[in-house]
């Protein structure tokens, strides 16, 4: 509930940085990322979009109104979910799964818990999850880059579908997509999870706002890159399997837009790191031993049960990392001793 | 340069032009309003000097008060303000002759020891960095200290008081901790100014006499490190001037010194008024473009909010901010971003205190060391939905202390039960 407050309690300054102001740098953020699949699918990304914000945003504002007698219209928490997950599943799915995941993280996974700073669980994963369950051809149905998909109904029979990097990792193959495709994203795969350089673009900019941290983030593929070095899934030696297993199925898009999301994250900044790490790992173990292509979310929604944990245990760590207050300076005289 | 973990925030300093002119002096008042105790020595209708005592201070809530004009006693009462409840003050009429002293008698004086001691313990000085009274600090160390450190550190924005005083009473602070060492007998002598200043147009000096000035780097809040300690003892330097001025005076010194800073204040300025002057005639004095709504006295982030111009200045207040509109946000709920552990200072966790205050979780706030916080503000400062945590954190404190004095009580009743059988 949004109200007006008036400051009369120290401190009389203020940040300029407000909750609306951070889900707005996400927002901007993830604008970025819908700009390449129009380039390699056509406009049908953009009716998924729509579909979604939509869903999203008049279901969050119905349960408010429901749960609350006083409701703001700009609340824009439920608009991060629904622009983050049309990004997630193929362009060419129907329309409807996206429906029933938005309604899912919305009045399933959100709402429920106390609604906006008190889910436990992130809302966009938990909804990959339940559809990647309940209909897994549909949402693993990856196709092919660089051909236009119809924008209404679904796509017909003539399109062609691809291995994506993740489902030949799986069988034990080396992908065999470019380092250019790769940067640009144009290989099969998730919608905006393909494409390097805009990923790491839009990390950049989310971290020069102070949106996300870099310790999640980085913990997540440190954690992921050393297990890769250690044990490859391709033959072609560590380096190959450490550039294969960051850049494909969601991992990258996911330490940057879905790990660090405040509400289920850990907030102390050691904590932060064991988090990221677990994510990593749990990750590639999910690969390595399971049978989806893409465990990213599924790794994430277990370690979000751990957040409280590991925040204790960052705390206890500050007890041995007490470098103490920085000293003064006392400089001793010139000339001898003072007076007195 | 921001280290990569350290804590605390980088603020905008308002400094100018406060800094940049010299102390004001203003005694052109018809009404001050002395701190007075329960037991006071004066009676109404009894005609006062300057620096005759008012009323004892009843240790350890408040010090020995003395008059800081000449002229008439007239009433005692009380202000409705939060921060003055239950504190009673003095109405004194001021005589029409009153007038400050010219300053430049206290260039290079020498006090006799009997006057360095008379003033350290009889003139009620207070020192402010950590609110004891020199009295209590000369019995601590009684003998001496090796290091002495005068406090000139002005980390707050808007507040320039003790900065001014270094730079613009710079004659006298050499002769004043020459005669204040002749207490404490210490080895290292250092003055400790605040370097971030922002773009001021007037240069720090390096020395002051033979003493060395040192600019304290690093962010907000700077003074949770002036901590006296065995070898160490921190002299705020309003508290050094007063002692000087005391001593060579023979009587107690009552003037203070404040910044007046804010958007309604035509020009900001440090300016030295009496002990007890009104906000309103020193607001007045200073010229006002336009009526202030919120009044803030003390620093502004750890200052408190007063309603009514009547209120008066303690020896203890650092400046008076006029603002032409209390700023209004809107408050969210708690997304959790985290940002409030990131920047405290004192490594507290404001997220959860506030959380589990809210639940009424006393077990949890045990272990989270609330009462270890030094209300310095900078979690309220950059949590993004504007969200009161200073004040939340400090009744977790409160409520902590009246959870574990309960149980301390029922421990008691426990034991004086067991013995009666």
């Amino acid at each position: 509930m949004n109200r007006k407050v008036k400051i009369t309690k120290a401190p009389f300054l203020r940040d300029s940085g407000t909750v609306q102001s951070l889900m707005g740098d996400m927002l901007v953020a993830l604008a970025f990322l819908y700009v390449m699949p129009v380039l390699f699918y056509g406009f049908r990304i953009v009716k998924n979009l729509i579909i979604s914000l939509a869903v999203c945003y008049f279901l969050d504002l119905l349960l408010r109104r429901v749960r609350d007698k006083k409701y703001s219209f700009d609340e824009y928490s439920s608009l991060v979910t629904g622009a983050l997950l049309p990004l997630l599943f193929p362009v060419a799915i129907d329309f409807w799964i996206i429906i029933v995941a938005d309604i899912f993280a919305v009045l399933v996974v959100k709402h429920p818990f106390g609604g906006l700073g008190n889910n436990p669980f992130n809302p966009a994963a938990a909804a990959y999850c339940f559809c990647a369950i309940s209909w897994s051809e549909k949402v693993f149905a990856f196709t092919k880059p660089m051909q236009w998909l119809g924008v209404f109904g679904s796509v017909g029979e003539n399109v062609k579908y691809a291995e994506t990097m993740a489902q030949s990792l799986q069988n034990g193959g080396r992908p065999l997509a470019d380092f250019f495709d790769i940067l640009s994203g144009n290989v099969a795969g998730a919608a905006g999870a393909t494409s390097v350089i805009v990923i790491v673009a839009a990390a950049a900019y989310l971290l020069y706002r102070r949106a996300i941290s870099i310790q999640i983030s980085a913990g997540v593929l440190i954690g992921a890159g050393v297990f890769a070095l250690i044990f490859p899934r391709v033959t072609t030696g560590p380096l190959d399997s450490l550039w294969f297993e960051l850049v494909s199925g969601v991992l990258l898009f996911g330490s940057v837009f879905m790990a660090p999301e405040p509400v289920t994250s850990c907030k102390h900044p050691y904590a932060k790191w064991i988090y990221g790490i677990l994510i990593g790992v749990l990750t590639m173990l999910f690969r390595h031993f399971g049978k989806m292509e893409i465990a990213f979310p599924f790794a994430l929604l277990i370690v979000n049960s751990f957040t409280p944990f590991l925040d204790k245990i960052g705390t206890g760590l500050d007890k041995y990392t007490d470098i103490g207050l920085p000293k003064l300076n006392l400089k001793k005289q010139k000339g001898g001793k003072n007076d007195g | 340069m921001r280290k990569f973990a350290s804590r605390g925030l980088i603020l905008e300093q308002f400094k100018e032009p406060a800094i940049s002119s010299p102390i004001d002096r203003f005694c052109n008042v018809k009404t001050v309003f002395a701190p007075v105790s329960q037991e006071i020595l004066v009676s109404p209708g009894q005609k006062l000097e300057r620096g005759e005592l008012l009323s004892r201070g009843q240790r350890p809530d408040s010090i020995d008060s003395f008059s800081s004009v000449s002229g008439n006693a007239v009433a005692v009462g009380g202000f409705e303000t939060e921060k003055y409840e239950g504190q009673q003050f003095l109405q004194i009429d001021v005589a029409e002759d009153f007038a400050f002293e010219d300053i430049s008698k206290y260039d290079n004086c020498e006090p006799s020891d009997a006057d360095i001691m008379f003033a350290a313990k009889e003139c009620g000085v207070l020192n402010n960095t950590d609110k004891r009274t020199l009295e209590e600090i000369v019995c601590e160390y009684p003998q001496g200290v090796k290091n002495l450190v005068i406090d000139a550190v002005d980390d707050e924005p808007y507040v320039s008081s003790k900065l001014a005083q270094l730079l613009y009473r710079s004659n006298h602070v050499a002769p004043a901790i020459k005669a204040i060492n002749r207490i404490f007998g210490a080895e290292n002598i250092s003055i400790e100014v605040y370097g971030r200043n922002g773009d001021i147009s007037i240069k720090l000096p390096q020395k002051i006499g033979k003493y060395h000035v040192h600019a304290a780097h690093g962010s907000y809040p700077v003074s949770r490190r002036l901590k006296s300690d065995d070898n160490t003892v921190y002299i705020d330097i309003g508290a050094l001037l007063s002692f000087y001025y005391s001593a060579v005076d023979k009587r107690p010194w009552t003037n203070t010194i404040v910044t007046v800073a804010g958007d309604c204040v035509k020009k900001s300025r440090n300016v030295e008024v009496p002990i007890g002057t009104t906000v309103g005639d020193i607001l007045n004095y200073c010229g006002l473009n336009q009526r202030p709504e919120m009044i803030v006295l003390g620093g502004s982030m750890t200052g408190y909010c007063v309603d009514g111009t009547d209120t008066p200045v303690l020896r203890s207040t650092k400046a008076i901010l006029a603002f032409s509109q209390s700023p209004q946000y809107e408050s969210t709920t708690c997304v959790g971003c985290g940002r409030c552990i990131d920047v405290c200072p004192e490594k507290l966790l404001p997220y959860y205190i506030y959380s589990y205050y809210l639940d009424n979780n006393i077990e949890k706030l045990y272990r989270l060391s609330a009462d270890k916080c030094t209300e310095c503000g900078c979690c309220s400062y950059i949590c993004p939905a504007k969200i009161d945590l200073r004040q939340y954190v400090k009744k977790s404190r409160r409520t902590l202390l009246k959870e574990m004095w309960q149980n301390e009580q029922e421990g008691q009743n426990n034991q004086s039960a067991v013995s009666e059988r």
